[in-house]
């Protein structure tokens, strides 16, 4: 008969464990519950005790933490550390050589812990960077708000408008991102502040309609906007981490057999006819950011979106060597 | 005349497409305030619509407010009777007669 016991010594020499591993400084991980062991049981006399096997991942944030201005290494980390979801692991984020930061690197970064965290197959864990700046600017993004970790909760910062999320296109969100902007740069209602806000309402409006199949639960967008005071600008950053634009246009047969995704997206910022809908009246939303960008309004658009990469202000076209899990968009407002 | 201001009458910051998409969206203006004009398919009452004092205008917002409307009653009874002041941005007037002129496109 199957009998299931422990000792009162043994429940609290287990909780002493857990205390002890959280009281290391500048520690976080995901909200995966640790996996005790159920109790010691005993068969035929025979003490077993099951526990989980989990493959253990060591990943090296590089120095440049950035999609869009260090996107191969980036993506190769988030893909090494990110990317087998079927098998027990457990993952282990140093980030403690960090030097800069960039907040779509962040943003990236949420929105995938957020998904392994309803994994319970994954466990991922991590340390803060040793550069203050660095370590400053991912508390006050927000980052800690979506982890377990004993680091304080930050005071609201004045430069960084944190991390915000959601499945709806949100009115009163874009809103906060344009009074947030208004702060820093002093502009009145006009032509940039309009172009920015319906942009990110397009960006919430894209994500909601087209990103995401009609399985999907879990519809998330993620935005971040933070006042760079060195070059006297607003950056946005704003991604989701549905099928990626590459897979959810129309494609004829020649594109489907070759699948070049820089030039997809070119096509589609460009107004081709490439809404998946197949109504000519959609479809806007992307050539109008470009617009928005060719027109000075905006600045810097930049999309990264499955193997694409496409910057706006310079013309570069290229595709990526590691796969990026979704679409960002950056751009920015001076 | 019928006097429209998007930004008193319905909201400061409009937002997406359908009403299943959140707040504010072209889908819920069309239907509270500019399909109940077209009640009498008859009428030609001037609709002036004022733009101004919005914080943006998404594409999906007015393309579903205006271009199916359109597709609705009809592109000529729209553009006989909407008549749009944008101080703000003047091609937005351009803008939102172009969804209407190509709203039968498919």
């Amino acid at each position: 008969m199957l009998r299931r016991w422990h000792t009162p010594e043994w429940k609290l020499r287990q909780r002493r464990i857990t205390r002890k591993k959280h009281k290391r400084e500048g520690v976080w991980r995901t909200n995966t519950p640790i996996q005790q062991s159920n109790g010691i049981t005993v068969e035929d006399g025979e003490i077993k005790r099951p526990r989980v096997k989990r493959a253990s991942i060591n990943v090296d944030v590089p120095k440049k933490f950035s999609i869009t201005n260090n996107t191969e290494e980036a993506l190769a980390m988030f893909n090494k550390g990110f990317g087998h979801k079927e098998a027990h692991q457990e993952v282990y984020v140093n980030m403690s050589e960090v030097s800069t930061m960039t907040p779509d690197a962040i943003l990236y970064l949420v929105s995938q812990l957020h998904y392994y965290d309803r994994l319970p197959s994954v466990r991922i864990a991590g340390n803060m960077p040793a550069d203050p700046e660095c370590r400053r600017l991912l508390v006050e993004s927000g980052f800690t708000k979506y982890v377990r970790s004993n680091v304080p909760e930050p005071e609201p910062s004045a430069k960084i408008l944190s991390i915000k999320s959601g499945s709806l296109v949100e009115p009163e969100i874009a809103k906060q991102v344009i009074d947030f902007s208004r702060g820093h740069l002093g502009i009145q209602r006009n032509k940039n502040s309009k172009s920015i806000y319906a942009t990110i309402i397009e960006c919430m409006a894209n994500t909601r309609d087209h990103a995401y199949g009609p399985e999907d639960k879990d519809r998330q967008w993620w935005l971040i906007a933070r006042y760079n005071d060195a070059e006297d600008k607003v950056e946005f950053a704003f991604l989701d981490n549905g099928y990626t634009i590459p897979r959810t246009i129309q494609q004829n047969f020649v594109e489907k057999a070759i699948g070049i995704d820089s030039s997809l997206i070119e096509s589609a910022l460009n107004g081709k006819f490439r809404t998946r809908t197949r109504k000519r009246h959609r479809g806007k939303g992307l050539p109008r950011m470009k617009q928005y960008n060719d027109q000075g309004f905006i600045k810097d658009l930049t999309i990264v979106s499955r193997r694409a990469f496409v910057r706006c202000n310079t013309g570069e076209v290229k595709n990526t060597g590691s796969r990026f899990h979704g679409t960002l968009l950056t751009w920015s407002l001076s | 005349m019928t006097m429209i201001n998007i930004a008193k009458d319905f909201s400061r910051t409009p937002g997406g497409r359908h009403i299943k998409d959140g707040k504010y969206s072209g889908e819920e203006f069309r239907k509270k305030l500019l399909e109940p004009l077209f009640a009498d398919r008859t009428e030609r009452t001037k609709i002036v619509v004022i733009l101004d004092g919005v914080e943006g205008y998404p594409t999906s917002f007015l393309e579903e407010a205006f271009g199916q409307l359109a597709r609705i009653v009809g592109k000529e009874v729209c553009l006989v009777r909407f008549e749009f002041v944008s101080e703000e941005e003047p091609l937005l007037k351009e803008e939102i007669t172009q969804y209407i002129e190509t709203s039968d496109e498919e």
